[in-house]
């Protein structure tokens, strides 16, 4: 496996975690009404529940990172991709509406097939990284830090770009018509 | 020193993603761009068919036939979000028995229409119509969305609107005018 | 830390049992128990059959039924589809389907980005 390719995966879904994993810790609720949806009887249990989730995508992201964890990692990582995919599949199966917010936000897609598509790359990532051995990459420890904060941030401006481009875009006053109409 | 400078810049990402996360989340609770629209969260709705004449009027709102300037107030028992405009419409005590105002309740239950009408008496104060199945409103002006506000002229659709606020709303269409 | 100071639930020092639990095993006992949860929960998740849950409020859709069907086979044959804005965001298309007799028998709701 190419150093730049194991670069890439390990920084990609190290960011993909972190992302992920830090959103839900902050704004969990939708994902936690989505939970319950998919399944009721989660109930309050569903709000720890993400907080879990949410600490063990961090915490799996930082072990991605350094070498002597990143097998360790990428065992909790396909772990993660298994849960990913069985929660979209689940909910694909069972028609889930509400948003799933896994990044946060409330206009993302309920369960479906994309989670799926998700946890089944994720997986194969951990697959790569496991075979390829701890130190398998282009660079070392820093670089992977700094290339992986920045995928984070580019990450999180796609996820929110609809409020990114609602802050940044000119404002305009509505047109009147002669007849005070608003068109 | 590169490590510390790494760590770093990963504890300032993930900042960044918290803030973003807060941010949206809150952003979505008060109602996103609505809030920031320089109309104050009226905003078109393009599926409506702008100049068109209903072929038949419902008999409660034969009053936009002719009329100068109507507003049709379209709400659905199946909206959520109409419920505060029913409410916003029971406070307002000018709305009650103004005559540039109807309301059409487009429903999939008659029952559930009338639930809704007698929950809301200053509903009942504007000439209003059941439209069950929504055949009228979609039939006619292909109108499928609600809170709406259809503006006719004449008994001619020419502006419909979403809103999320009657008295913004009455400000956007009625402009008010200055004494002399 | 001396565990012994610490120590209720294990063996004291002249080696009896006590009846306190251990700090250590009890915290390993909730963990474990906690991703026991966890598995039963992601297990029920994917083979477990769905409950049906009470009508009410769904993103901003009142719908007369909890939903129970996807909003694309709601929508074929005999229904009243509505869209409902919960704001400048999120978009709701609420779906009531009809059987051939004209009742409407299932609910369906869909939320997203328009």
């Amino acid at each position: 496996m190419p150093a730049l390719v194991m670069t890439g995966m390990v920084c990609g879904s190290a960011a993909l975690l972190l992302s992920s994993g830090i959103a839900k810790a902050a704004a969990g609720r939708q994902l936690s009404q989505a939970l319950v949806e998919l399944l009721p009887a989660l109930g309050p249990a569903a709000r720890p529940l993400v907080r879990g989730l949410a600490v063990a995508e961090t915490m799996t992201a930082l072990s991605l990172l350094v070498p002597a964890t990143r097998q360790i990692g990428a065992v909790c990582l396909a772990v993660l991709g298994v849960l990913f995919a069985a929660v979209g599949l689940a909910g694909r199966l069972r028609g889930s509406a509400l948003p799933c917010g896994c990044f946060g936000t409330a206009d993302s897609r309920p369960f479906g097939p994309r989670n799926v598509v998700a946890g089944l790359v994720l997986l194969a990532c951990a697959a790569t990284m496991f075979l390829g051995g701890p130190g398998n990459t282009a660079t070392g420890f820093a670089g992977l830090c700094e290339l992986t904060a920045a995928l984070v941030c580019a990450a999180t401006l796609a996820v929110h770009r609809h409020l990114v481009w609602d802050a940044i875009r000119p404002q305009t006053a509505p047109s009147a018509r002669p007849d005070g109409v608003v068109a | 020193m590169n490590y510390v400078f790494g760590i770093a810049l990963l504890v300032v990402a993930a900042a960044v993603v918290v803030l973003f996360a807060m941010f949206g989340e809150l952003y979505a609770r008060i109602g996103g761009a609505g809030t920031r629209d320089a109309s104050g969260g009226v905003r078109l709705l393009d599926e409506a068919r702008i100049g068109q004449t209903p072929d038949t009027w419902p008999a409660s709102l034969d009053g936009f036939v002719d009329a100068d300037l109507r507003v049709l107030l379209v709400l659905s028992t199946a909206c959520g979000s109409c419920e505060t405009i029913a409410q916003q419409v029971d406070e307002d005590p000018t709305l009650a028995g103004a005559d540039e105002f109807g309301v059409l309740v487009s429903t999939a239950d008659p029952l559930r229409a009338t639930a809704f009408l007698d929950q809301h008496e200053g509903l009942k104060g504007l000439p209003y119509h059941v439209d069950v199945g929504g055949d009228w409103v979609t039939g006619e002006l292909g109108v499928t969305t609600s809170p709406t506000a259809l503006v006719f002229k004449s008994g001619r659709l020419v502006s419909a609107l979403l809103f999320s606020n009657i008295s913004v709303l009455r400000n956007a269409v009625f402009p008010i005018k200055e004494p002399v | 830390m001396n565990r012994h100071d610490h120590a209720s639930g294990g063996p004291d020092e002249s080696g009896e049992r006590t009846n306190e639990p251990t700090p250590v095993r009890t915290g390993r006992r909730r963990f474990l128990g906690k991703a026991g949860v966890a598995g039963l929960a992601a297990a029920a998740a994917v083979f477990g059959r769905s409950t049906p849950a009470f009508a009410a409020n769904y993103g901003c859709c009142n719908l007369l039924f909890a939903p129970s069907h996807s909003v694309a086979q709601c929508r074929t044959g005999s229904n009243y589809t509505w869209t409902c804005s919960m704001n400048a965001y999120l978009w709701c298309y609420c779906c009531e389907h009809k059987n051939s007799y004209g009742n409407y028998i299932y609910s369906s709701y869909s939320c997203q980005y328009g």
